[in-house]
């Protein structure tokens, strides 16, 4: 597994509120426990948005390169989980708020790119001031993005276990076999789900443009 | 049910043609056709896909290019100001960030500009919106209308913003170029320009940083000024204009427009003919193609001097076809004296039209006058120097009591004094210029800087006069004092110090003044063990070689009261006599409102204040703010400090709603005119904490220490009193806010240093241990805190801490019972 931790250290930014006792909350979420897994999801979200925050405003030019979800979910997870060491059925847990926090996190500011982008070309074809050609219109990379966050609910109502899949492989950053484990399915039923899932996902997100 | 059972088909069909290659994977894809043609097609087309690379692969990389792009524009641009919807950034300027953004209603493209400051109390708000108000009232053709000002939350933050007449065409300066502009065109441009100016002055706004990139011109020759009376509206000071003396830590901004008024800081010399100065300087440069004082290649300093007291070079010696009318005019217009110098913006439209129409202008008899200035400035050598100085601490002091120091100054050895001052002066100013390079690049750089530049600086030049070395390390250590930076001010005073002992002996008057100065710093720093000796001795001393009345004896009498209480807390009531006694002193030999009586009065509240307060000392304190006000107005920094030690005393004898409203009173002058990393700051910030702890805000308390933690930490020895209650305050707070974990980590850090400390007391070291094991009680770990029960001397402390410890357990067992 890619394992590129940042080489600024993001544990002295952001105040998230964490959880008095993570594994508690870790415990309640896996029993289903709808307040719990709220407050995880909470958590892990602020976490990983003031994660993200700082490094975005960094003024290195290293630290977009070090902008790896992957990382920024370990981050959060070695800060919130802290000397705790919750059974795996719990992590599995963490890392399923995690997946839907940087979920969240990547498309809410996908959408506002577009947004502003999206502004800026309307104005631009009304004889406003001259742009860039490479500001005017958003870039593939946010398109194909909002189209996977489309195309991802689709796939939630035709197939559960395949959504659960490539969120923890995709916004987790989970590898297979930590994916099985969390899921509780064997290695080859992950890799199934996955090949399947990606070439449908792909072919909804070509479709969508 | 056909759905899924199709569904379910083509999964299979899909696994097994990915299992398989080439002849194998169209054998498949035949079966499949056999079976349902359509079927086969959609697991076709789901292959193709698969062997696609797409977003989805790398496992997650794709979504860091994602981020990566993202951050380019969303981290800095806000979707939306207000009403405002923003569509992209056109600017950035001292001030802040320019967008272009889409007025919802009515419809329209505006300039919104996003103050940079985002320090925003609700006094300044208030403020904000009705000066914005005024700037509203401007309606002119040749200004940018302001349309709307206010506080919008962006990024979760409170900002302030300010929206504009959005205005299409070039850039002043640019408008000159690319157009090629004759003179005749500048002029005209030029008058309209003065013409918009004048709308504003005789509203009362006055534009303050009128530059050539300040004026927008489009294609029909119209200009548009922009940003007009922002540079008031921005800085947020009721009595502050844009100066650039400005608070420590503040950015400094371009000079080249600003007349010498504007550049002398004080608030009183800024009127209209400020801005008719820098249509001057606009007119100037944009008919010589140079500006009429070099200033960019110059440092600060420089800048400065240059434009108090260097003539441009006449424009008719730079275009012969300049000579004249418009010399006059231009040269009338940038005149130093105010007196001399058009005094509205309507004169000098006025007096450009009538040149336009070949009439004579008002300008033209200044000439004589003009040549005879500049027979004056061959006169001024001397003055200079001294100017200089002045400059430098303008801008480093920032308004602080350099009159009290030049008087001193002034009335020792007359003439070799002067020489060192000017020497001094000189080095100071050689020592900015080199070592500014934040200067030239941006133009910009906060007084903090260039204190720093300037030590480094010296330490480097190796030719100096050991006198003049003394003294600039005098200076320097002056200045830093004034920013609270303790530990730079021994640092210097010391250096000076050394200098003085080895060159004059030590009982020189200039070694002796030193010594107090070290001494003082030392006390300052809460090293009283040093500081009691040093003032002890210097008082003895300078009795003997100085006399009794002598300024440098009284300083060591004020100033042993102080180093006595900052040498052990069990001194207090030694202290306050000594410092009581000096004041009296002070109060027989200048009057009681003389500035060195205030100041030895400000010294005996410091002193006891700090350990003891009663009435009688609230009414001293009420004396001091009463006469700081008078004496150096309400936001000099002594004025705040009074106002701030004031309130502590009022909360300590319970008079809260008097010591909060006091307290609201400074906050936002001490955020803005002395930054966060100053003592009184740090004062304020504590006391509203406490008060914010009562209200129950914890999360505000929080905020409010962190500040106040951090220059503590940043100044004090971690043995200090104050290092140590700084922490306890901040560790209380913590723990108020559940973080215990940090809590503890900050109170053993200071409990295992102190540990092994020769220099500490016992008591000190019992108090950190006692904190230690509170926090660790607070925190759950009583397993820990009885540890370090062990460990105890003070059966005090064991028996304090059995206390908490049953506490603790019968809290738990309360809250199992629930």
């Amino acid at each position: 597994m890619v394992f590129s931790r940042p080489r600024r250290s993001v544990y002295n930014v952001g105040v998230a509120s964490v959880p008095a006792d993570i594994t508690k909350v870790l415990e309640s979420a896996s029993r289903g426990d709808a307040a719990a897994k709220s407050q995880l999801f909470d958590a892990v979200y602020d976490e990983l948005r003031s994660m993200a925050a700082a490094l975005l405003s960094s003024e290195r030019p290293d630290a977009k390169v070090t902008i790896q979800p992957t990382s920024l979910v370990h981050e959060a997870y070695l800060k919130l989980i802290r000397n705790a060491d919750p059974a795996w059925e719990n992590r599995a847990h963490f890392f399923g708020a995690a997946a839907r926090a940087m979920r969240q996190i990547l498309i809410d500011r996908a959408r506002h790119l577009k947004a502003i982008r999206g502004r800026a070309a309307e104005l631009d074809e009304d004889g406003g001031l001259p742009t860039l050609d490479s500001k005017a219109s958003p870039g593939r990379a946010v398109d194909d993005l909002l189209a996977l966050d489309g195309a991802m609910e689709s796939l939630r109502r035709r197939d559960t276990r395949q959504y659960d899949v490539v969120m923890l492989r995709f916004f987790a950053g989970l590898n297979v076999e930590q994916t099985a484990a969390a899921l509780g399915v064997s290695a080859t039923t992950v890799k199934n789900d996955w090949a399947f899932a990606r070439a449908w996902l792909m072919r909804e997100i070509d479709r969508a443009e | 049910m056909e759905a899924v059972a199709r569904e379910t088909r083509v999964r299979e069909y899909f696994e097994r043609a990915i299992a398989s290659r080439g002849a194998d994977r169209a054998s498949v894809i035949a079966q499949a056709r056999a079976e349902d043609e359509s079927l086969a097609s959609e697991v076709e087309s789901l292959l193709a896909y698969s062997d696609e690379t797409g977003l989805l692969d790398g496992g997650v990389s794709g979504v860091a290019d994602v981020i990566a792009e993202l951050t380019e524009e969303c981290g800095k641009t806000p979707s939306d100001i207000g009403q405002f919807a923003v569509v992209r950034e056109i600017g950035q300027g001292g001030m802040g960030v320019v967008y272009e953004a889409q007025q919802k209603f009515p419809q329209r493209r505006v300039a919104v500009k996003l103050v940079r400051s985002d320090v925003a109390t609700p006094s300044m708000m208030r403020r904000f919106r009705h000066e914005a108000q005024a700037l509203g009232m401007l309606q002119h053709t040749a200004i940018a209308q302001v349309l709307e000002a206010g506080v919008a939350q962006v990024d979760g933050r409170a900002r302030s913003f300010i929206a504009m007449e959005l205005a299409d065409g070039l850039a002043l300066h640019k408008w000159v170029r690319e157009r090629k502009a004759s003179p005749r065109e500048i002029l005209e441009l030029m008058a309209k320009v003065a013409d918009g100016v004048d709308h504003a002055h005789k509203r009362g706004v006055i534009h303050r940083d009128m530059k050539p990139s300040n004026v927008i011109v489009n294609e029909r020759a119209e200009p548009k000024i922009l940003d007009f009376g922002v540079a008031r509206l921005t800085e947020s000071g009721q009595q502050t204009g844009a100066t650039i003396a400005t608070a420590a830590g503040q950015v400094i901004g371009t000079i080249g427009y600003m007349s010498p008024q504007q550049l002398s800081g004080d608030q009183r010399q800024i009127d209209v003919r400020c801005d008719v100065y820098a249509m001057g300087a606009m007119l100037y440069e944009l008919l010589a193609d140079k500006p009429a004082i070099e200033v960019p290649t110059l440092s600060l300093l420089e800048a400065i001097e240059a434009i108090k007291t260097k003539d441009p070079t006449p424009l008719g010696r730079v275009r012969t076809e300049l000579r004249g009318d418009i010399e006059a005019i231009v040269g009338k217009a940038l005149e130093k004296s105010v007196e001399k110098r058009y005094q509205t913006a309507s004169e000098l439209a006025e007096d450009i039209r009538r040149y336009l129409q070949g009439q004579p202008v008002l300008a033209r008899p200044q000439t004589a006058m003009y040549q005879f200035r500049k027979f004056a400035g061959r006169n001024k050598a001397l003055v200079t120097a001294a100017s200089v100085v002045a400059a430098t601490v303008v801008v480093a002091v920032a308004g602080v009591a350099w009159q009290a120091v030049l008087a001193t100054r002034a009335a020792e050895r007359a003439t070799q004094q002067a020489q060192r001052a000017e020497q001094t002066a000189e080095v100071l100013r050689r020592m900015i210029a080199a070592g500014t390079p934040q200067v030239s690049k941006g133009r910009e750089f906060t007084v903090r800087e260039m204190l720093d530049a300037s030590a480094e600086s010296l330490d480097k030049a190796t030719d100096l006069d050991p006198l003049v070395r003394a003294s600039t390390h005098t200076l320097l250590g002056d200045a830093y004092r004034t920013l609270t930076k303790l530990r730079e001010t021994l640092l210097h005073k010391q250096a000076a110090l050394d200098i003085y002992v080895t060159e004059l002996g030590d009982a020189a008057p200039e070694s002796l003044k030193a010594k107090y100065a070290v001494a003082m710093a030392y006390s300052n720093l809460s090293q009283g063990n040093i500081a009691e000796p040093m003032m002890r001795s210097g008082l003895a001393e300078s009795t003997r070689i100085l006399g009794p009345d002598h300024d440098t004896t009284i300083d060591f009498e004020v100033g042993l009261g102080h180093a006595v209480a900052s040498n052990s807390v069990a001194r207090i009531d030694e202290a306050a006599k000594l410092s009581e006694r000096a004041w009296e002193h002070c109060i027989r030999l200048y009057g009681r409102e003389h500035p060195r009586t205030v100041e030895a009065l400000h010294t005996m509240v410091v002193t006891v204040s700090k350990l003891k307060f009663d009435r009688r000392l609230l009414e001293i304190q009420r004396e001091l703010v009463r006469l700081r006000e008078t004496v150096s107005g309400t936001e000099d920094p002594r004025t705040l400090q009074a106002k701030g030690n004031l309130a502590r005393s009022l909360m300590r004898l319970n008079e809260r709603d008097e010591a909060w409203s006091l307290l609201k009173e400074i906050e936002e002058p001490c955020q803005r005119v002395l930054g966060e990393s100053h003592m009184t700051t740090e004062f304020t910030y504590m006391s509203l904490a406490e008060f914010a702890i009562r209200h129950q805000d914890f999360p505000e308390a929080l905020r409010l220490a962190t500040i106040s933690y951090r220059y503590a930490r940043s100044q004090f020895d971690i043995s200090s009193l104050e290092y140590i209650s700084a922490t306890n305050f901040y560790n209380d707070i913590l723990m108020l806010n559940g973080r215990y974990e940090e809590a503890i980590q900050n109170a053993e850090e200071i409990y295992v240093k102190l540990q092994n400390r020769v220099d500490v007391s016992a008591h000190v070291k019992d108090m950190t241990m006692g904190q230690y094991a509170f926090a660790l009680v607070k925190g759950g770990r009583i397993e820990d805190a009885k540890a370090i029960q062990q460990c105890m001397a003070s059966s005090h402390l064991r028996e304090q801490l059995d206390v908490m410890i049953q506490q603790w357990y019968k809290g738990d067992d309360a809250s199992a019972g629930y």
